[in-house]
């Protein structure tokens, strides 16, 4: 029996007329489904399979944008991810996933893997969900499982890329006193990873750019939680190309590549190690966005744009702040001028 | 001077000490506060070196009136000297924390004046840092020994992690290179640091029996700690695994969230290859400084001569790197693979091999111990098979509940069959390409080790120049 019910009066037109085209379709033919690449898009196109009680072994789900489809193979366009029943049978299949297995954990671990840009994602979520519905807890539990190890390399690759974007995230203080930061992770794991800065930054606004997925996530102290939005590629464009850092920034930038080239050791290196431990720890794909390694952070051009008095090395400035903050006000009101 | 300038000097005068962990304590964030703690740590970058930078480690100055002959801050050295204001050092720990530069602040310095007016300095700078800039994330302190208690004291509820650098590995080396320092100076405030720790441990689980109606002394327990079939379990399925609970060592029963001095307990550092001693009197060391102090870490840092010096070894030996990387490959065995010093070091045999990791060494001198049944050893078994590591092994024992594992599996569950294999079976069966005899596989093993490029670029750097120890 499958473990979603078809024709709930919550579906939309759009959901039914696919249903009834998979039905017909996969019955004589393979079908492939072109999914949209998120949870709602992937999960939402499993649930589709069920609703039209397709054959497993008739149908495959695939990227969007990596669609390529055998001889033999009709293609589908999967459920859209903004529809609100597809939204809907996604929380279906999930909730009926958490009961089957008896764990939010296969949840948690769904919502990691489909963030991955692996383009044979849609397909492994898919087995792996069939195999939890049909084995239960067993999908969490036989680790040697073909189909679970595959599914669970994914979703730790996509921890490791929420590892990298924790360590790798650089920020910088614009002019208008917020902090932003440009990373571009291996998969979607910005909003999966933006509350860790939260919980750093709860005191200050700030928000990163993914270029690689259309993204920003931000937050601000008045806010309850962060917010995420897509972008369109002038919204991208104009966030890219901001160049009105904070007139303290180069200098802090400038210290902390100075901190940098201070710490490491001689005698240690990749020519004295045989390999480069450094390229291993640290992605090179990262280091165009690390200002420790950036030519643009040297100290000189910093000191030219004014040292700022907290670092000047005086004693006693408990009221640096106040002066710096009367600077800055002062600064704006004449270039207002 | 201005900031940039002190902190060329002062980043550079203390790259020596390798402690640079920013673990062990998990705190949550605060309203109005900067920044929050986790218990695993994150590193921000990694040196050209490739070791990790995860806080700003600086001197707050190297103006030292002490006169160590290994140390470049020593009194008689000549280099340029710079002390950071405390506010300064504190402004510049929140700039880089805001920026995902650092987890936090590690600081150290050298002794101005005495070590009480030195502590006293660090912990203005500190009191600034938590109290008007309000910072919340990580802290390590280093403590000068001599130092009055009520100012370690006073430390320890600044910081997250305090340590004792004990510098060498024994009180004769200690005194003939550090006149200033003796053993006991070093470890009496290790001794009232770990008395301080188990005091509070004592009272915290005191008041949690209390309010549960348990009538119950807070006992110690000691040695290695086994966990249980269940613990196995939940760390083999586990996604990513938690290396804090990989640990044989005892773990603390109170939550580091709930104390207030040292929650994330002390470490320290020894020179290697400055002085004489032999790696199996400082595995030795290090195990009777995990079991006496409950230390987190004792890190190892290969001496760099970098100072002419007649006590000293020449300009032009190299850096003892295998050395200090097997030394803490064993001392990974000792705290998560529950080995003891005498099984990888033996008073004969006082010297760690430096072409094969000391793993694989115990395994090629105990031969007859294999191979090991995948399906039904115990965890402390599987952990002696190279290439089989604390989340493999937990992996193997969760995954052989629900099917007959095969090499395959293996290979699925990250185990690295290249260094594994000749010294398994699965259901009895083992891999077709491990030769059986024992000769072989020893020679199989070795050449694969020495071919590595580590040690085949290890082995031109130390055969070109001369070894002093």
């Amino acid at each position: 029996m499958s473990p979603l019910n078809s024709g709930s009066s919550d579906q939309s037109v759009e959901l039914v007329s696919l249903v009834q085209r998979l039905t017909r379709l996969s019955k004589p033919q393979k079908v492939v489904i072109s999914c949209n690449p998120s949870l709602e898009g992937v999960v939402g196109a499993v649930g589709l399979t069920y609703l039209s009680h397709a054959n497993p072994a008739h149908v495959r789900l695939v990227r969007e944008s990596f669609c390529q489809p055998s001889l033999g193979e009709h293609v589908l366009c999967g459920p859209d991810p903004s529809d609100d029943s597809v939204v809907a049978l996604a929380k279906r299949v999930l909730t009926g996933l958490e009961k089957k297995v008896g764990t939010r954990e296969i949840t948690r671990r769904i919502v990691l893997a489909c963030a991955s840009d692996a383009h044979t994602m849609p397909e492994i979520v898919h087995r792996y969900i069939r195999l939890a519905f049909s084995y239960g807890v067993g999908a969490l539990e036989d680790i040697a499982d073909p189909t679970v190890a595959e599914f669970n390399a994914l979703a730790r690759q996509v921890e490791t890329e929420r590892e990298h974007t924790r360590q790798f995230v650089r920020f910088s203080r614009m002019s208008d006193g917020s902090f932003m930061s440009v990373f571009q992770p291996n998969a979607n794991v910005v909003p999966l990873t933006c509350n860790y800065f939260v919980k750093r930054m709860s005191t200050e606004r700030f928000f990163i750019v993914d270029p690689a997925h259309h993204i920003v996530s931000f937050y601000a102290p008045e806010m309850k939680t962060f917010g995420t939005i897509q972008l369109d590629d002038a919204s991208l464009e104009e966030l890219l190309s901001r160049t009105d850092l904070a007139t303290d920034e180069k200098y802090v930038q400038a210290m902390w590549r100075r901190f940098y080239e201070g710490v490491g050791l001689e005698g240690r290196g990749p020519a004295e190690r045989g390999y480069d431990l450094r390229a291993h720890w640290m992605p090179k794909r990262v280091w165009q966005g690390l200002p420790e390694l950036t030519a643009s952070t040297n100290a000189e051009a910093a000191r030219s744009q004014g040292v700022p008095i907290r670092y000047q090395g005086r004693e006693n400035r408990k009221d640096v702040h106040h002066i710096e903050q009367k600077q800055t006000f002062c600064k704006e009101l004449t270039s207002g001028l | 001077m201005d900031t940039l300038d002190k902190l060329a000097i002062l980043a550079d005068a203390a790259k020596f000490d390798a402690a640079c962990t920013s673990s062990g304590v998990d705190r949550d964030p605060q309203a109005g506060k900067v920044g929050m703690a986790s218990a695993a740590g994150c590193c921000h970058s990694f040196t050209p070196d490739g070791r990790c930078i995860t806080l700003l480690k600086v001197l707050l100055s190297n103006a030292c009136c002490y006169d160590c002959a290994y140390c470049v801050n020593r009194s008689s050295a000549q280099t340029k000297r710079a002390t950071f204001t405390p506010q300064e050092l504190a402004e510049l720990t929140v700039d880089f924390y805001k920026r995902n530069y650092i987890e936090g602040l590690f600081l150290s310095s050298g002794v101005i004046g005495s070590p009480d007016h030195t502590t006293e300095l660090m912990i203005e700078c500190l009191s600034y840092l938590r109290n008007e800039l309000l910072f919340n994330g990580y802290v390590h302190a280093k403590v000068i020994p001599g130092t009055d208690p009520d100012l370690i004291d006073a430390i320890g509820r600044l910081a997250d992690r305090l340590s004792v650098n004990l510098e060498l590995p024994s009180s004769t080396s200690l005194t003939k290179l550090c006149p200033h320092k003796n053993a006991e100076t070093v470890t009496k405030p290790m001794s009232f640091i770990h008395r301080l720790r188990v005091s509070e441990e004592r009272q915290l689980l005191e008041a949690k029996n209390a309010s549960k109606g348990i009538v119950k002394s807070a006992g110690k327990s000691k040695g290695i700690v086994i966990p249980t079939q269940k613990q196995i379990i939940k760390e083999g399925l586990a996604l990513r695994s938690n290396c804090l609970k990989n640990t044989f060592m005892r773990s603390s029963r109170v939550s580091s969230g709930k104390r207030s001095f040292s929650p994330a307990g002390q470490s320290t550092q020894i020179i290697i290859g400055a002085s004489p001693e032999s790696d199996n009197q400082i595995l030795h060391l290090s195990q009777a400084l995990y079991q006496q102090f409950e230390l987190k870490r004792v890190f190892f840092s290969a001496y760099i001569p970098v100072i002419e010096d007649h006590r000293l070894p020449e300009l032009d030996t190299p850096v003892p790197l295998r050395r200090e990387h097997r030394l803490y490959q064993a001392d990974w065995l000792m705290r998560y693979y529950a080995f003891s010093p005498d099984e990888l070091v033996s008073p004969e045999a006082p010297w760690l091999d430096l072409e094969i990791d000391p793993k694989l060494g115990w395994a090629l001198a105990h031969l007859n111990q294999f191979p090991v049944e995948i399906m039904d050893a115990p965890l402390e078994i599987l952990l002696r098979v190279p290439g089989i590591g604390p989340t493999g092994a937990r992996r193997i024992i969760a995954a052989r509940r629900r099917s007959r594992l095969t090499f395959d599996d293996l290979k699925r569950l990250g185990i690295q069959l290249k260094r594994s294999h000749h010294f398994l079976t699965c259901c009895g069966v083992r891999d077709a390409s491990a030769p059986l005899d024992q000769e072989l596989i020893k020679q199989r093993v070795i050449a694969d080790a020495k071919a590595s490029s580590y040690n085949k670029t290890r082995r031109r750097i130390e055969s070109s120049q001369l070894r002093l120890f």
